[in-house]
């Protein structure tokens, strides 16, 4: 788990950036040495310079595929793909005085096929280190319409799941740029059992219906074991 | 040791590294000028505002006429009075202003009720369940019923108390359904109580929402239905109206003359239906912008700004009010024994 710093901006909602420290969940599981499955929930609440509100949930399940290209005596290095889904939920309050108004919501829905890079290095033999990078390449994306949620638009064609579903638009990494950076640092209390430290970096813009853009830096602890 | 060390100092970097790229990134907030809120203003109502094309003004001729006046603010307060004047210029009661102190909206039509006149010359066994209730029920002679909804602003389950109300008049001959004074609240209240005059499934309103930055750009129109629901009251219902009739209290109009025993009786309502959405200015005051247009099912045709026409027209005139008389009501009544 870790706190993570966010700086966002969603012009559906406003045209001033809000940030703010959140909640991140982050829980990874491992199977043989390729497979790896992610999941991410983040939560808080952000603020803009004049104290007006966003509520934001997000949360992402991954699947990465990562077999080892090559292997020396300072560490593993592995490139592959993954597949995730992303979403996220904001909702705006404005405040003046003393009355409050409720603003748009807005979020996404993103799944993605993503370029890996994951490099393991020994550092001392108690200390190791991961050090990955991901870049999205093909999205499919879901997002409010331009006055309202998009159900809404499409109540006269039927509101149906699947009208809603495909009412979102495939991107690719030229027209909605996205890259992650990460770095994670293990120290072994037994052989199975290690300690975690780690920092990510995630940049994230979406261009329609309108520009949402997002970096969020977050620092996390936890324990891993191995069976 | 030397290695932790190390671990700390690239963290750090990479921290400071992402700082310094939050601005280039993502962007910042506008600045907080006068010149920098009119212009966040004028381009919120650019891009989202549904009725242009029904405005006697050119909002790109707006904003030259108020481009120079602009840089000559000096105060908050000075501020706050241009832009409530270019909103003015499109006179629609969902268009709002609001600063920490101030408010600005499009000032409502006073209408023709007359609370005391009704009270004292035409109701009898006035009664309302709670303060709460947006309801006030009593009877105009023997053999009819007066119904007022103030508003459709509250909690949902406050209107579903129409079901035990109509239940309790329906052994009378006849409703009057007093809508005057009523500046709306929630489509969905609304139609909770339209709901039990209605005998089928039927179109109320279509809807289309401005989506995109053309003033001209809107979605496909939305069919808007009401169905049958709780109870279903099928005696004759007048329904008065006036100027003072506003928003979800207009669609409410719209589904009721739908109805086979309704009839529309009074002025022309507002012609305010615009469903606002709340933006935020650099300063942080907040402004509410309309963002969709409703269609009469009939013919396809706006009623913003030129209000609903009732199926018969009457007016409340000066002799009315020497003599003490509510034009509407008297001919509620005639219409209702007839």
């Amino acid at each position: 788990m870790g706190i993570s710093d966010y700086y966002s901006k969603d012009e559906i909602v406003s045209n001033s950036v809000f940030e703010g420290f959140t909640t991140k969940f982050t829980a990874t599981h491992t199977r043989g040495l390729n497979h790896h499955f992610y999941f991410h929930h983040l939560f808080g609440e952000l603020y803009s310079d004049q104290d007006h509100l966003w509520q934001m949930f997000s949360t992402q399940l991954s699947y990465s595929f990562l077999p080892v290209i090559f292997e020396n005596s300072i560490g593993i290095n592995s490139t592959g793909f993954s597949l995730s889904t992303k979403g996220m939920w904001i909702n705006s309050t404005f405040y003046s005085g003393n009355t409050s108004r409720t603003g748009r919501k807005s979020g996404f829905l993103n799944s993605a096929l993503s370029l890996i890079h994951l490099s393991e290095i020994n550092i001392t033999g108690k200390i190791t280190s991961e050090l990955n990078i991901e870049v999205p390449v093909i999205y499919y994306t879901l997002r409010p319409g331009y006055s309202t949620l998009d159900p809404d638009q499409t109540i006269g064609n039927g509101a149906t799941a699947f009208n809603v579903a495909r009412s979102g638009k495939f991107r690719s990494i030229l027209n909605q740029p996205s890259f992650q950076i990460g770095s994670d640092f293990f120290y072994s209390l037994k052989e199975n059992f290690f300690l975690k430290v780690g920092f990510r970096y995630h940049f994230l813009k979406i261009q329609f219906p309108k520009e949402f853009s997002s970096i969020d830096q977050s620092f996390n602890f936890g324990v891993r074991w191995t069976l | 040791m030397d290695t932790l060390k190390n671990i700390i100092y690239l963290l750090a970097l990479f921290f400071f590294f992402g700082q310094g790229c939050k601005e280039t990134l993502v962007g910042s907030s506008p600045a907080d000028s006068p010149r920098e809120n009119f212009d966040q203003l004028w381009q919120g109502f650019d891009q989202h505002y549904s009725y242009f094309e029904i405005k006697p003004y050119s909002w790109d001729s707006l904003y030259h006429s108020y481009f120079q006046t602009i840089d000559t603010i000096s105060s908050d307060k000075l501020l706050f009075n241009v832009l409530s004047d270019l909103l003015s210029k499109l006179s629609d009661f969902h268009v709002t202003l609001r600063s920490d102190t101030e408010f600005y909206s499009s000032p409502p039509d006073p209408g023709t009720l007359d609370k005391i006149l009704l009270e004292l010359k035409y109701l009898n066994n006035i009664s309302r369940s709670s303060d709460e209730s947006p309801f006030l029920t009593a009877d105009i002679r023997e053999d009819i019923s007066y119904l007022r909804i103030d508003t459709f602003r509250g909690k949902e389950y406050l209107f579903k108390e129409i079901d035990s109300i109509l239940e309790n008049l329906y052994y009378k001959k006849g409703l009057i359904l007093d809508l005057r004074s009523n500046g709306g609240g929630s489509d969905i209240n609304s139609q909770i109580v339209m709901s039990r005059f209605a005998d089928k499934k039927t179109l109320i309103r279509k809807i289309r929402y401005r989506n995109g930055p053309q003033h001209t750009d809107f979605s496909k129109p939305i069919f808007d239905y009401v169905e049958p629901n709780g109870f279903y009251y099928d005696k004759p219902v007048v329904l008065l109206t006036d100027r003072s009739v506003y928003s979800a209290a207009e669609d409410f109009i719209l589904g009721m003359r739908q109805f086979p025993d309704v009839l529309v009786l009074g002025e022309r309502t507002a012609g305010s239906s615009g469903n606002p959405a709340t933006f935020d200015l650099p300063n942080g005051w907040i402004y509410t912008v309309p963002r969709w247009q409703i269609l009469q099912p009939e013919n396809d045709s706006l009623y913003e700004n030129t209000g609903l026409i009732p199926d018969t027209l009457v007016y409340q005139t000066e002799r009315d009010d020497i003599f003490l008389q509510d034009a509407k009501m008297d001919a509620a009544v005639r219409l209702l024994l007839q």
